[in-house]
């Protein structure tokens, strides 16, 4: 692979998350890393030089898919253990190491939505803005399994995934209603909770989030709406936020006969201070709120 | 000829010209030619009226009507993301399959509507794979237009033929098929040996193999967003089947393809209760326009002997050799067709062929299926051959890759002039067993 064709997956691994998210596109990796293993065709010399490769490139991506470099460095420290295998043995050690360590990292999502489904009680108006597919599920199962009856209001950003969020509501029923980022202050009372996931935790105690959440977090803060992010403990970052490859993109745009330069940022990132109250699969951790544990704890 | 025939040829020549150069709308240009001789008084508007081919019209909006519904149904997207899932991103199985199913869909389906589909899959594929999409693009709109070829219903130019001259849906299929198969065959193999480097396997490479695995994840995320609906989807899929059954029984039911298909189109419609005013905005009214304009330019140019005058000085005068007269009429409606739109060139050649074959009759309707060849096939000589060509730049170019004029013709060129070869070798073959 050329630093080209790096430069293509990364661009790859961006738009991915950019669409679908942090858990989804590690869970897709892992897929397409069991798959690209099983059709591999080479000399069994040439099988640890390039998964070490591979795993190097995936560890380097910008920004940094947290989950998948942790689930990769286990996957490394693992792999390590067995060398000198023949090269279809080696291959199906790769293959049921990355499987079980999928299976893991699923069980933990699931565990996450379980632990966002208490959250969610009758009559609740809860916020969402671009939800990960375990909070998604989480809202379904609020209502096809609990039956309770709340709302939930979509702010609108990114269609493609807020589309995805409809299309769930609709389906199953739940009362929602679609509204523009700038009208949100007129929603932010009674019992009014904001639900998010995110990106990354890191060490500094920053939340990396999808662009456009930090606004709302700081709105939702000032008006003493509680914030809850459900994360996988395994997004908690090694290294500050610094670390985390949060790239800026300049573009030039055009917009009613205007022609101007403007720059975007890949991701937001809140100071964990301002979030209320922190899940992983393990549970409520520390959040603004005075929780028990730390995020250090869950990673 | 006469004065009006003088008037004729200069309006005719005046929106050729419009149309070459893009001066205006090729409607407009048309229908503007049109106005002029009615104004000039040299046909009158019920004369006008009555050169319209209704046939070709009727089996236009037919199609585009099916086709409108069947884009809805998110047919399209499922059918390229299967295909992209099943070349597991090997980049000769992207080649080979990618074209194959261009060809075949472009032979039920208009040409435009399927490299709409097929180009913006193929580019993700091949640049997210780290490959040149512009070969593969190239090739996936000379696929469309091979496979457009094949079939009554698959171009413009053989619609034409088709509703115009009375031949059959079967007739174009038993003909034509082997020189649109064995040209689309060499074509890949073409593109293959000039770019032998870029198709190598990439089973040896672990992180090639990720990427494209997922790619191909990605590609089935974001091209996906239309919902099945099943049930349309069946529906409309049946009534594409009734339709083909109708145009292949066309002697034993004596229904014509504009009527069938216009009939399947309005049932279509009805069945899954589309939107007509949707549909309606689906349809491409400014090519029926052009179309109806030039049917009325080039019947008054026969009406007027400007037709016959072309032919006895022209096309008659390479003699009463069958042979020669299709090798003319092929390599004539190749050539002209790469560098001009050959619907008007087609609805020229008609009345001028019609003229040949009367003073010198050539057997099975050759001269037509060298017409047909030349005038579909020649459009992927340049970039400005085809609309499907056209439609495929464009999309490079919405990519980020500028493919220029001189660019896409040395790529599409040769593999062109091989593909009116080899129809060549077929036709002379047809006439050496059936005369």
């Amino acid at each position: 692979m050329s630093s080209q064709d790096n430069q293509n997956l990364y661009d790859l691994i961006r738009s991915y998350m950019a669409e679908m998210g942090t858990s989804r596109t590690t869970e897709v990796a892992l897929k397409s890393y069991i798959d690209a293993v099983g059709r591999l065709k080479c000399d069994a010399a040439d099988f640890k030089p390039m998964l070490t490769r591979l795993n190097e490139v995936i560890k380097n991506t910008e920004p940094r898919v947290i989950p998948l470099v942790h689930l990769v460095e286990t996957f490394e420290a693992e792999m390590a253990a067995g060398t000198d295998l023949p090269l279809e043995a080696a291959k199906q050690r790769a293959m049921d190491l990355l499987n079980r360590i999928r299976v893991q990292f699923q069980d933990a999502t699931a565990r996450v939505t379980a632990n966002c489904l208490t959250c969610i009680a009758p009559g609740d108006l809860i916020i969402a803005h671009l939800l990960p597919p375990y909070i998604r599920e989480a809202l379904v199962r609020a209502r096809t399994e609990l039956g309770h009856a709340f709302k939930v209001l979509v702010v609108k950003q990114d269609f493609v995934r807020t589309r995805e969020l409809v299309d769930d509501l609709k389906t199953h029923h739940i009362d929602h209603l679609l509204i523009p980022e700038y009208n949100l202050s007129h929603y932010l009372k009674g019992s009014a909770k904001f639900f998010t996931g995110a990106v990354s935790v890191t060490p500094d105690n920053q939340a990396v989030t999808p662009v456009g959440t930090a606004n709302m977090v700081g709105l939702c803060h000032w008006y003493r709406v509680p914030v809850y992010l459900f994360i996988e403990s395994i997004k908690f970052a090694h290294k500050p936020l610094a670390d985390q490859r949060i790239y800026s993109e300049a573009q030039v745009k055009t917009e009613a006969d205007v022609t101007f330069h403007m720059a975007t940022f890949s991701h937001d990132f809140i100071d964990l201070a301002m979030i209320d109250h922190i899940f992983t699969e393990k549970g409520e951790i520390a959040g603004r709120s005075g929780a028990p544990g730390s995020p250090e704890q869950g990673g | 000829m006469g004065f009006d025939a003088l008037i004729t040829v200069v309006v005719f020549l005046a929106v050729y010209v419009c149309i070459a150069f893009e001066w205006l709308n090729k409607a407009i240009a048309a229908l503007l030619g049109v106005m002029a001789l009615l104004i000039m008084g040299v046909i009158d508007d019920h004369t006008a009226a009555s050169y319209i081919d209704f046939e070709t019209i009727m089996l236009l909006i037919g199609m585009m009507g099916i086709v409108a519904v069947l884009k809805k149904t998110g047919f399209f997207a499922m059918t390229a993301v299967r295909i992209a899932k099943l070349t597991g991103g090997q980049p000769l199985r992207i080649l080979v399959l990618f074209c194959a199913a261009t060809a075949v869909i472009s032979a039920f389906l208009d040409n435009v509507t399927t490299v709409l589909i097929m180009v913006p899959i193929i580019i993700e594929l091949t640049r997210g794979m780290g490959l040149d999409p512009k070969t593969y693009v190239v090739a996936l709109a000379m696929a469309s237009n091979l496979g457009g070829t094949a079939t009554l219903v698959g171009d413009p130019p053989n619609i034409i033929i088709g509703s115009m001259v009375g031949l059959t849906f079967n007739q174009f299929i038993v003909y034509l098929i082997v020189p649109v198969m064995l040209a689309t065959v060499v074509v890949i193999a073409y593109f293959h040996a000039r770019n032998r480097e870029s198709f190598l396997p990439i089973d040896n490479d672990l992180t090639k193999l990720f990427s494209v695995q997922l790619l191909i994840e990605k590609i089935e995320f974001d091209f996906r967003t239309v919902k099945i609906d099943r049930v349309f989807l069946t529906k409309s899929l049946a009534c594409l089947g009734v339709a083909i059954l109708l145009f292949v029984s066309q002697t034993v039911t004596g229904l014509s393809p504009g009527v069938v298909a216009l009939t399947v189109a309005l049932v279509l419609f009805i069945i899954t209760r589309t939107e007509i005013e949707e549909i309606l905005l689906e349809i491409e009214w400014s090519t029926l326009l052009f179309f109806a304009g030039l049917f009325i330019l080039v019947g008054a140019m026969e009406h007027k002997g400007v037709i016959a005058w072309l032919a006895n000085n022209i096309f008659l005068r390479v003699g009463d050799n069958p042979y020669v007269m299709t090798l003319m009429v092929l390599w004539v409606s190749g050539i002209v067709s790469g560098f001009m739109d050959n619907i008007p060139f087609t609805i020229t050649m008609i009345p001028i062929v019609q003229t040949m074959l009367a003073a010198h009759p050539v057997p099975h309707h050759i001269l037509w299926w060298a017409l047909s060849l030349g005038a579909c096939l020649g459009g992927n000589l340049t970039l400005i051959g085809a609309s499907a060509n056209i439609i495929s730049a464009g999309m490079l170019k919405k990519y980020g890759y500028d493919i220029s004029f001189g660019a896409y013709t040395r790529k599409s060129a040769p593999g062109a002039l091989l593909s009116l070869f080899i129809s060549s070798i077929v036709l002379m073959v047809y006439l050496w067993i059936f005369q």
